[in-house]
């Protein structure tokens, strides 16, 4: 055990320093947004007022002072009094103590009784999943509110009973979120280990999968406050419902009907009080739906980048040596640091790079060194918040990193395109694949319908699709991994483009299919003299297909050369680390080299060599201040060391 | 090594109902199609296929997360389709997982003491301070200090994620440690810092592993014998160290050669060799 005990320290270098409960960080995206802390605090309110209500009331609500009957608002009733003399301020106060009473009291209900039953048949499925949604159908078939008169025709009116129905309702719609919820939570593996450490299944359902589905039911239920509310003083309205006895909202708007001709104002303050109630539970919902999707990270959308000022360089931008097609030169990408008025983040530092007529680049390096961000970078993609804040990035006379937008989207598909790990997600799932090949080629083209079907079936042939003829009528979820693979380099083809950016492209494909894959676009790199930028964290890849490498580690480029020099002769520590942490196929050794620790996040970069904390080769002077790019390796030992890769 | 072994698969065969229409109108999907291999206490054994050749499958009706349609499975002599759908909790203990995605794998809402935590208490009944002196041993074990077992597991990176998911399968003492893909989500850096802590671990508790993967440079570090998949069979089983030297079946050797060497020299020679033996593989009715 000696040997995992001396990794512990290395292995705690990557522990994100911050330490927010998920909690809070809703609470906090809650109160970040104006409207639901209104809301929220106009829940507190009436929650209070619930509460106090005999102590804020100035009179007794069912107290009739046959004398004042008909008052407008006075000192003496400050909202007036109703048809026989009440005081509305103290019925609109008591009216509010129901409201909130039998809201929380259906809602409550409604989530003890519909979520557990949720859970439960969606986690066990089968038979009991089935017949609970054969119930749930029956009921949702009956609208809710005759379905509550019937309920209160058996059970009489009152309070609880007409919760109770509110209740049933609620709990049928509750039970189909929380069956939708376990369904998905069901596939996580966590819940496979739960059961294989042998917990019980409600250990399951309340510890492991519960947490997990609380934010939606919330939401939901924050809605259904609004909702019950709306309910029981319609209910009350029509004289079903609560008994007589108690006040509340809804009869007191039945009262006030009676006198609608004479005294108009009357149905004014329990309107308002509606109104309010709904809304507020209706915002703080929303606004409680929108914090939980803040958590989620950013989409991923085009964006200006660069400050406006230099998009003078674009058309300024120069002369490329001769056999560049694209060079990147100093790009830097920030993202604004996490809390208000922090320093931004560099993701990317001095990034420099060119692409030749005609080769492979092989951009390797582990998650969070910057690769795809570089790549992503190129086209403009970079997500939101992020932006390129200094370098340029010239291609064909053009600086891309100070183009705009429109400009941009000129470019990408036609004269640079890309290709990504995931790419069944690139196609719509509801066309087929033959449609969205030909699009491209009508509208960047202009090709007629039978020319651009031509040439799709010819496209997906030269890619190797068996039977192109055929499957173009197929839809993408029809395509195994590999031939959606393959239909997504003939769509990215489509264009002759000059410049191919593949990001991780074979990463989810099996080995045998990676192989082909790989194969496949060399020969239509050669095919078509096209640059390839291959992006991917595998040393064997780039062996395989590349030219030449750019190795990147946090966020900056440490080494850059011919393949057959920089996989045999690396110059940096952290290549020379990979290269012999990556365990071959060929060769068993007894233990594997390891490095200690992982990349660092961001915000836990290194002043000097980024690598140093985990290089076997480190001295004092390397952490004194940024390492330059010299000679193809930005290693301040790069001249003494001698680093052989051993086969 | 003890003669009898640990884990006996026969004839094991597993299907998937009313599968969709992509697999025939509702016919069941036979994922695994009559496999059988031992493992012996303190072995390591590898299942490699592509996806879809059944080898998760396999893991998984061990663990009695799949139903078993065919074919016997015993461990240490006791038959496990015999319990049906309440698996009790002695054979529980005797047999963990590590899984692929350690994101996936931890409940994201629990700390990492709750989620080893109620492992022990589940398994043996220990109080709240006993358990949080077990969860340290075992973060102990595999190389986190003892603080982690009060964060989150978004708050770790992935090799330590994953090294907290092995801690959790150590927790019950098994002695069958099912491995389905444990490294492949990590980086390479990390990816050796685990793999040469279950190698650890297996030399300490004299743990059997039975190490589900595609990646057949992984797996030859950590198997003493390797059984090849293919549509659902195992098409070639062998010592490690003989199968990778002398691969006997065509599907084995074009598995071999499509997995990329990082090293550039004679790539020319190998693509011909791959491609050679991919048209052998395709030609072949078997495959």
């Amino acid at each position: 055990m000696s040997e995992a005990g001396t990794e512990t320290v290395a292995a705690e270098a990557g522990a994100a320093p911050e330490k927010v409960t998920p909690g809070r960080l809703v609470l906090r995206h809650m109160l970040g947004h104006r409207a639901t802390t209104a809301a929220l605090a106009g829940i507190v309110l009436m929650i209070l007022v619930a509460i106090f209500a005999p102590l804020l009331a100035p009179y007794d609500p069912n107290y009739a002072n046959v004398l004042h009957r008909h008052q407008g608002p006075s000192w003496v009733h400050l909202l007036g009094a109703d048809g026989i003399g009440r005081d509305t301020l103290s019925r609109i106060i008591y009216g509010t103590r129901t409201a909130v009473w039998t809201s929380f009291e259906s809602v409550a209900l409604a989530l003890v009784v519909g979520v557990p039953i949720g859970l439960l048949v969606g986690f066990l499925g089968g038979w009991w999943d089935r017949l609970a949604m054969r119930v749930t159908d029956i009921f949702q078939s009956i609208p809710s509110l005759i379905f509550a008169f019937a309920l209160i025709a058996v059970l009489g009116r009152g309070t609880n009973q007409t919760a109770l129905a509110v209740a049933i309702v609620f709990a049928v719609i509750l039970m189909r979120i929380a069956r939708a919820l376990a369904l998905r939570e069901r596939e996580f593996l966590y819940v496979d280990a739960a059961r294989v450490a042998g917990m019980p299944t409600w250990h399951i359902l309340f510890r492991e999968i519960l947490p997990n589905t609380v934010g939606p039911i919330i939401v939901e239920a924050a809605i259904m406050l609004g909702s019950a509310i709306m309910i029981i003083t319609m209910l009350s309205f029509l004289g079903l419902g609560l008994d007589a006895t108690v006040v509340d909202w809804g009869s007191m708007l039945d009262e006030a009907r009676n006198y609608q001709a004479t005294h108009p104002y009357l149905a004014l303050p329990p309107g308002l009080a509606i109104i309010f109630a709904v809304l507020m539970f209706n915002f703080a919902g929303d606004g409680l739906r929108d914090a939980l999707a803040g958590k989620q990270s950013a989409r991923r959308a085009p964006r200006r980048r660069k400050k406006p000022g230099s998009a003078a360089g674009a058309v300024a931008a120069a002369e490329l040596p001769a056999p560049d097609v694209i060079a990147v030169r100093g790009l830097k990408v920030e993202f604004p640091g996490g809390e208000a008025g922090a320093k931004p983040l560099e993701i990317l530092s001095d990034v420099s790079f060119s692409l030749r007529r005609g080769e492979t680049l092989g951009l390797v390096g582990e998650s969070g060194s910057g690769k795809s961000m570089s790549a992503l970078s190129l086209l403009g993609l970079v997500p939101t918040p992020g932006e390129v804040t200094s370098g340029e990035i010239l291609f064909g006379g053009r600086d891309l990193a100070a183009l705009p937008e429109a400009e941009l989207a000129a470019i990408r598909g036609r004269e640079i395109a890309m290709i990504f790990q995931d790419s069944i997600a690139g196609f719509s799932p509801v066309h087929t694949i033959g449609e969205q090949l030909a699009e491209p080629l009508r509208i960047h083209k202009g090709l007629g319908e039978a020319e651009a079907k031509a040439r799709v079936v010819e496209l997906l042939d030269l890619v190797g699709v068996p039977n192109a003829r055929e499957r173009i009528d197929d839809y993408p979820h029809q395509f195994s991994g590999g031939m959606a693979q393959r239909a997504s380099i003939a769509m990215a083809l489509s264009c002759g483009p000059r410049v191919l950016l593949a990001d991780e492209p074979t990463t989810a494909l099996d080995v045998t299919i990676q192989a082909q894959v790989l194969d496949l676009l060399g020969d239509l790199q050669r095919r078509f003299d096209m640059s390839v930028l291959l992006i991917t964290h595998d040393l064997g890849v780039v062996a395989e297909t590349c030219d030449r490498v750019v190795v990147m580690y946090a966020g900056q480029i440490v080494e850059e050369g011919a393949v057959a020099d920089v996989l045999s002769r690396p110059r940096h520590p952290y290549t020379y680390a990979l290269l012999t942490a990556t365990p071959r196929e060929d060769v068993r050794m007894d233990r594997l080299p390891t490095v200690p620790g992982s990349v660092p996040p961001p915000w836990a970069w290194p002043r000097g060599c980024r690598f140093m904390p985990r290089c076997a080769f480190a001295r004092a002077e390397c952490g004194q201040g940024p390492v330059p790019f010299v000679g193809g390796t930005r290693c301040l030992r790069a001249g003494e060391l001698q680093l052989e890769v051993v086969r | 090594m003890s003669r009898q072994p640990l884990l006996e698969v026969r004839d094991l065969v597993v299907s998937y109902g009313k599968g969709s229409a992509l697999f025939g109108g509702g016919e069941p999907f036979v994922a695994v199609k009559g496999v059988s291999f031992d493992i012996a206490v303190g072995e390591g054994f590898a299942l490699v296929g592509e996806s879809g050749s059944g080898k998760s499958t396999i893991g998984r009706a061990i663990l009695g997360l799949v139903s078993v349609a065919g074919g016997a499975i015993s461990f240490d002599g006791q038959d496990i389709a015999a319990f049906g759908r309440h698996i009790p909790l002695s054979f529980r203990r005797n047999v963990q997982v590590v899984f692929q995605d350690p994101r996936s794998s931890l409940n994201p809402r629990r700390t990492i003491r709750d989620t080893i935590g109620q492992v022990v208490e589940r398994h043996f009944g220990t109080s709240a301070k006993e358990t949080e002196a077990r969860v340290g041993d075992l973060l102990a074990k595999v190389g986190l200090a003892s603080y982690f077992m009060h964060r989150y597991p978004g708050e770790l990176s992935g090799g330590q994620r994953q090294r907290v998911a092995i801690a959790r399968a150590l927790a019950t003492e098994p002695r069958l440690l099912i491995c389905d893909e444990p490294v492949s989500a990590l980086d390479v850096s990390t990816q050796s810092q685990i793999l040469n802590l279950l190698a650890d671990l297996r030399r300490d508790l004299g743990l059997a592993y039975l190490f589900i993967s595609h990646d057949l440079a992984v797996v030859r570090q950590v198997a003493d014998v390797v059984a090849v998949m293919h549509h659902g069979s195992i098409v070639e089983m062998g010592a490690s160290e003989e199968l990778y030297r002398n691969p006997s079946h065509a599907y084995t050797r074009m598995l071999l050669s499509s997995v990329p060497k990082p090293d550039p020299e004679g790539r020319e020679e190998r693509r011909a060799m791959r491609v050679a033996l991919r048209k052998a593989v395709n030609a072949s009715p078997a495959a």
